[in-house]
């Protein structure tokens, strides 16, 4: 798993400079977004660790939660709507009773002992994992989100 | 040292198991052989209270064989994962009356009746397979390890670190311990599923003699 970072992190720097040689003109108009696809590709792979680690005990490998106690991710109309909040509750946990799906749920869900960039890495890989296409969640918008995460998150 | 060598002996024993098409399961914990009796480990007499508020004790299961473990509700970490193993076990088994299902809460303080009445029905199980239990918090701790999880580990460096293990142990029909799975493992409850069938047919051509 490390090797193939070492790879993408590789290829991305070589993508990054692709752009100002002169030997590569014809990849200038391309760079960019190849380069948000390398940097995607980076945090799921990273995040797809994390949520093993983190979140697949409650929500199951395959995202779907478990009945009624543990909610999807897989899917999830609480989640996809509102990634800020998806962020905060990542970070800090919360114990509101919640409505996914139209299933009311009422576990406490604990916070995690991770950086933003983690959070921004598992929120990107659960954003399009399982049919889910929230597309790259950056670490700077999650910087921002968990600065101002409301009460109770 | 020599819960290392038992428990080392327990999953040979396991894993042998496996490969055997017949034969009886193994009896585990603590075995004394006397002139004419073999004296197998059994559990305690028990009493407890399930997500009904109805009292269970040895007798509920007195036909039946039981899968019991030990968990709780707010739990993160691996009783998740336990509960979603046990669900194949309840899914499978649904239909079988001789097949029930016993789950110990180690925090009754937070776990009370009325929370794992909650619990068990939004996991979907009825309350006659699926027992969710509470009590006295040593009295199930006492419970735990003298009579189920005794056989695996005896340390306990961590108060609750063993009993809070993810074992799921299969009872037979006379409180004999005959198997200990790890409930996080997924092929270990196919294991352990095989195993039922096996035990039950024990009992079935005992029957048919």
């Amino acid at each position: 798993m490390k090797k193939l970072t070492y790879i993408l992190l590789i290829s991305a720097l070589a993508v990054a400079c692709g752009g100002s040689t002169s030997e590569k003109p014809e990849k200038e108009a391309s760079s960019l977004s190849s380069r948000d696809e390398i940097r995607l590709k980076q945090y799921q792979v990273q995040g797809a660790k994390i949520y093993a680690t983190y979140c697949a005990n409650c929500h199951q490998q395959d995202g779907k939660g478990l009945a009624s106690l543990y909610p999807p991710l897989a899917g999830s109309d609480y989640l996809l709507e509102d990634m800020a909040r998806a962020a905060c509750i990542v970070k800090n946990g919360q114990s509101k009773e919640i409505v996914v799906n139209g299933v009311t749920y009422n576990q406490m869900m604990p916070g995690n002992p991770i950086t933003n960039l983690e959070v921004a890495e598992v929120l990107t890989f659960i954003g399009n994992a399982w049919g889910n296409e929230a597309g790259l969640i950056g670490v700077k918008d999650v910087d921002k989100w968990i600065d101002a995460c409301g009460e109770g998150y | 040292m020599k819960n290392l060598a038992l428990l080392l002996s327990l999953l040979i024993l396991i894993a042998c198991d496996q490969q055997k098409s017949s034969g009886r399961l193994p009896f585990l914990g603590n075995t004394i052989y006397e002139e004419n009796d073999t004296i197998y480990h059994t559990i305690q007499d028990f009493q407890l209270v399930d997500q009904d508020s109805s009292i269970v004790t040895n007798e509920t299961f007195a036909n039946q064989v039981y899968v019991a473990d030990f968990f709780f509700t707010s739990c993160p970490t691996i009783c998740p994962k336990m509960k979603a193993q046990m669900l194949r076990v309840y899914e499978k088994f649904e239909d079988n009356d001789q097949v029930a299902i016993l789950s110990h809460t180690i925090d009754p303080t937070y776990d009370t009746v009325a929370l794992l009445k909650d619990y068990a029905d939004r996991l979907g199980v009825r309350s006659d397979k699926w027992k969710f239990v509470t009590g006295d918090q040593d009295y199930i701790y006492d419970l735990a390890e003298q009579s189920y999880i005794s056989l695996a580990d005896e340390d306990g460096d961590a108060p609750g670190g063993f009993v809070h293990s993810g074992a799921f142990l299969l009872v037979d029909k006379d409180r004999r311990i005959r198997g200990f799975y790890d409930g996080t493992v997924p092929e270990q409850v196919d294991v352990l599923l095989y195993d039922i069938d096996k035990l039950l047919n024990e009992y079935q051509a005992e029957s048919d003699k």
